[in-house]
């Protein structure tokens, strides 16, 4: 996507914004699976912000909203790439480009998709949901938790995948189920 | 690649700490195959969400940005193009994402790196006292995340609020007026400066209106919260603080818990104090070595009074009871001319209710004792000792006073004030000798039906 810097003519509405507020959590990770990682991921986020705001006025209400945000967001991630000259690229641009897409394609309901995480959350072992809480809730490093439990980095590490992926198995179950009824 | 390592090295690019090598080898994973494109793309979505979402929990989006944050325009479906003024429309394109990335600042980890766009640095504090913390009394610090694991720290923040913290302890700095609690217990005194404060946990969002609360984060991310004097609005977290997210207005002497976002609020029954700056010792953790645990059988809506236990509190000056009117806290006394009981001295203090809810008949108080105790009730010496007391307890012939009484109350109405203008209520002391660990049950004041014009008697409890 190329910046267009022509003179915004509207500021954005309350509906807007509130499209906008509800697209942030599936930006936040559209941004982050795109850059690898959470680092510059709030960056880059607020960039995409302040450009489509600028853009409302071009914004089409009868289009997904979140599919039009993501260009933006992908035309971020790119600059900030430009940015931080190409150090620690987890993706290629033609890799990028091949994901993005895919990732586009697959764009539904944040919100309800976070709504759905927090019940996929409540089905876990107390001990699961403790993990994902020290890591995501009070920040601690894998490792510094994988020390506390007295378990080796590879093992905490192994086991965070397969407590990301039983919750990713289990939105996609429940939005899918969804869909089906 | 076995599926192993791709596993390894998905975990290593989410935490940022893949090498040159393993990031080829991840990308020419990706280029292979699209089932670990989409395995890849699980893992950093869920990664990504289950970061915001730890964040939104605690302080959510539509907090910080409404509709009612934007300037009014006209509300069509369409989205319709208006002009405005460049420079305001710069502004107000400025203010939206401003609030947006106030918003994501809070939520991010962003102890890993910091927000570039007009975002605050941290909070500014003066170091009031400090045990076994890394910090010294009389130094200003700025702090955007405190994580201590021993010790205790007391500073006042630049908004005017002084807060207590005892480890283990995660607290962010969001603002002066703003903190959020991850883990562990705080004490927070908002003075008539910093009303409107507010502290963020995973499952509630409180707005001091005045002056003294305390809250705990436990493991599992529950709150507790028990408001030590003024008063506390308990909201929903993830929600607009309006008045369909309030789930109670809590004065002081109440106390309440929220098991995650989605639950009910409850009744706390019990909440340790630290009895010499009434601060608390941590709700979620054991009350004491001698009490596990005190609660009643009342069953009522909107109903949050908290007993409170001041371990090895018992002495002069003690506190008797927080109550609800805001007049000073009532505290446990000598009589005149005598020392205070070397008997009762270090015991434990459980504080009762006091208010209204003495001149009902108040229901049976249960104490796990958890080794052999002595379990004093101190009884207000105006009134006939009830059947149970006179039956299970024998009268030491000790006796102390609770005080100071506020006139114009049923318990207090025939009192006089002393010599230095103060009421107090004399309480004879009972004691009941409790050879093994389990549950003593105390009962009311007066026989059901009857109004009870007298103070609700105190609890200590020694162990023997």
């Amino acid at each position: 996507m190329k910046e267009n810097n022509a003179v915004t003519t509207s500021g954005p509405t309350p509906e807007f914004v509130q499209l906008l507020t509800a697209s942030q959590s599936a930006l936040y990770a559209f941004i982050v699976s795109l850059l690898g990682g959470v680092n510059d991921a709030h960056d880059v986020l607020q960039e995409a912000n302040m450009k489509l705001c600028r853009k409302c006025a071009e914004y089409d209400p009868n289009q997904p909203f979140l599919r039009w945000a993501y260009a933006f967001a992908r035309f971020e991630v790119m600059a900030c790439r430009k940015r931080s000259q190409r150090s620690r690229l987890v993706l290629d641009d033609a890799l990028l480009e091949t994901f993005a897409d895919e990732v586009e394609e697959s764009s539904d309901d944040a919100d309800r998709r976070l709504k759905v995480l927090e019940t996929c959350m409540e089905r876990m072992t107390p001990r699961q949901r403790e993990l994902i809480a020290a890591r995501y809730g009070r920040g601690e490093a894998v490792q510094d938790i994988a020390s506390r439990l007295s378990r080796s980095e590879n093992a905490m590490a192994a086991l965070f995948y397969r407590l990301r992926k039983l919750l990713a198995d289990c939105v996609q179950s429940v939005l899918g189920n969804e869909v089906r009824a | 690649m076995s599926k192993k390592s791709f596993e390894h090295l998905c975990h290593a690019v989410l935490e940022g700490t893949a090498d040159e090598l393993e990031l080829e080898q991840f990308r020419a994973h990706l280029r292979a195959e699209a089932a670990q494109r989409r395995a890849y793309a699980d893992q950093a979505q869920i990664h990504a969400l289950l970061t915001w979402q730890q964040g939104r929990a605690a302080i959510p989006v539509p907090v910080l940005l409404s509709p009612a944050d934007v300037p009014p325009q006209q509300k069509t479906p369409t989205f319709p193009s208006r002009r405005a003024s460049p420079l305001l429309q710069a502004a107000l394109v400025a203010g939206v994402v401003l609030m947006l990335g106030l918003a994501f600042w809070k939520f991010a980890d962003h102890g890993r790196k910091p927000a570039s766009v007009a975002v605050a640095k941290g909070v500014s504090v003066d170091i009031l006292a400090s045990e076994g913390s890394p910090y010294q009394v009389g130094e200003r610090v700025v702090l955007e995340k405190l994580r201590m694991d021993t010790g205790s720290l007391r500073f006042r923040i630049s908004s005017g609020a002084v807060v207590d913290l005892e480890g283990p302890v995660i607290l962010e700095f969001v603002n002066p007026m703003r903190l959020r609690l991850l883990l562990g217990n705080i004490t927070i005194d908002v003075g008539s400066e910093a009303k409107g404060f507010v502290l963020d946990t995973a499952s509630a969002l409180l707005v001091d209106i005045g002056t003294r609360f305390g809250a705990s984060v436990g493991n599992d991310g529950s709150t507790d919260v028990l408001v030590l004097d003024g008063e506390v609005e308990v909201y929903r977290a993830g929600e607009l603080p309006t008045q369909e997210s309030r789930l109670a207005s809590l004065h002081e002497g109440e106390a309440a818990r929220m098991t995650n976002r989605e639950a009910k609020i409850q009744r706390l029954h019990q909440a340790a104090l630290r009895g010499d700056l009434l601060t608390i010792r941590g709700l979620n953790a054991p009350a004491s070595d001698i009490v596990s645990n005190v609660s009643d059988n009342i069953k009522k809506a909107n109903f949050y009074r908290c007993y409170t236990i001041v371990p090895g509190g018992m002495g002069e000056g003690a506190p008797a009871s927080l109550t609800r009117l805001g007049h000073n806290k009532l505290g446990w006394r000598v009589m005149p001319g005598q020392p205070f009981p070397v008997e009762l001295v270090g015991a434990d203090i459980i504080g009762t209710f006091q208010g209204e809810v003495i001149r009902k008949p108040l229901s049976d108080i249960n104490i796990e004792l958890t080794r052999p105790c002595a379990v004093y009730v101190l009884f207000d010496s105006r009134a006939e000792p009830p059947e149970w007391l006179r039956r299970d307890f024998r009268d030491t012939g000790l006796r102390v006073r609770s005080g100071p009484w506020w006139p114009n109350l049923v318990a207090t109405q025939n009192l006089q004030p002393d010599q230095n203008g103060e009421i107090n209520i004399e309480h004879s002391v009972w004691r009941k000798d409790v050879p093994a660990a389990g549950t003593v049950t105390l009962g009311a004041m007066t026989p059901k039906q009857n109004v009870n014009p007298y103070a609700m008697y105190g609890i200590a409890v020694k162990a023997l």
